[in-house]
């Protein structure tokens, strides 16, 4: 940064009217905030356990499922699609998260 | 430097009242501390019209209030909040634009204040209303508010190399255009 630089640079702080006063402003803010409300986690909860609930229940019958056959140490086809489709979700969940948290 | 991060610190102490307990007293002193700046930043861009800046100010401080929770400490919060607030203004800027209002004013200027036409400061704020309104926005946010080249990229969504072209580009246009005042400005530098 050279001299003339920071002549420009001084005269943009000094023409710069800097903090505004309060006057009220902050009394009126407080005014119109609403309270704020807590979200409630049990809904989220209840949805999850029931959904997976319901899941169980539905595949726990059938005799050839994927997931019964894993547990029965066969790798069937469907026993490997049903594993890669469940890695593949997992690292979209990944990515979706990492690219969430540059966001932030 | 150990001013700033002291009051980075009272800054997240506050946030987390306010997150910890829902504690309105704790937001109403993070508002007082920031109102002044917020305020003044958001004046700058909709070139002096107060009431405008204030609605917007208000705006500004509602959503920071519901978003809170989205604070994450990775920036300061007086940042965080300039962010919000030049999104808030250029949401508003999308519907009314100020640079019509400007050229009105400019105008005005040339009709009542011809005695003013010497007058360095005068001439800097035409010689500002010139440049393009990026250019106008970095220097408002890198020299008059003094945030860092990385705090502006972050408040105006832009990439750090933008910021800083604009904010040369800016400064050599206004060297150029204020060169007869060389002499005074040294004499005010002194």
């Amino acid at each position: 940064m050279n001299h003339s630089d920071d002549s420009i640079e001084m005269l943009l702080r000094r023409q710069f009217e800097g903090h505004v006063a309060d006057d009220g402003f902050t009394e009126r803010v407080m005014e119109s905030i609403p309270a704020r409300r807590r979200r409630a986690a049990w809904p989220i909860w209840t949805g999850v356990t029931l959904g997976i609930a319901a899941c169980g229940w539905c595949i726990a019958d059938l005799p050839h499922t994927p997931w019964r056959n894993a547990l029965d140490g066969a790798m069937s086809t469907g026993t490997m699609a049903a594993l890669f489709a469940a890695a593949g979700i997992s690292l979209l969940a990944c990515c979706w998260a990492l690219a969430e948290a540059d966001d932030r | 430097m150990a001013d700033s991060a002291a009051e980075a610190r009272i800054d997240q102490a506050l946030v987390a009242r306010v997150l910890a307990g829902n504690d309105r007293r704790a937001f109403e002193q993070l508002l007082r501390r920031h109102q002044g700046l917020v305020r003044a930043q958001l004046r700058r861009l909709v070139h002096g019209d107060h009431a405008a800046a204030d609605d917007l100010a208000q705006e500004t401080f509602l959503l920071a209030w519901r978003k809170l929770g989205q604070f994450r400490g990775d920036a300061r919060f007086a940042t965080w909040l300039y962010r919000i607030a030049y999104s808030c203004f250029l949401q508003a800027y999308r519907k009314k634009s100020w640079h019509e209002e400007s050229a009105d004013d400019e105008i005005i200027h040339q009709l009542t204040a011809p005695s003013h036409t010497n007058d360095l400061h005068v001439d800097l704020e035409r010689a500002m209303q010139r440049l393009s309104p990026a250019e106008q926005t970095v220097l408002l946010h890198c020299v008059q508010l003094g945030l860092s080249h990385e705090e502006a990229a972050y408040v105006l969504t832009m990439p750090v190399g933008t910021v800083k072209s604009h904010a040369l580009r800016g400064k050599a246009k206004l060297k150029l255009w204020l060169a007869p005042w060389s002499d005074a400005v040294n004499e005010e530098q002194a």
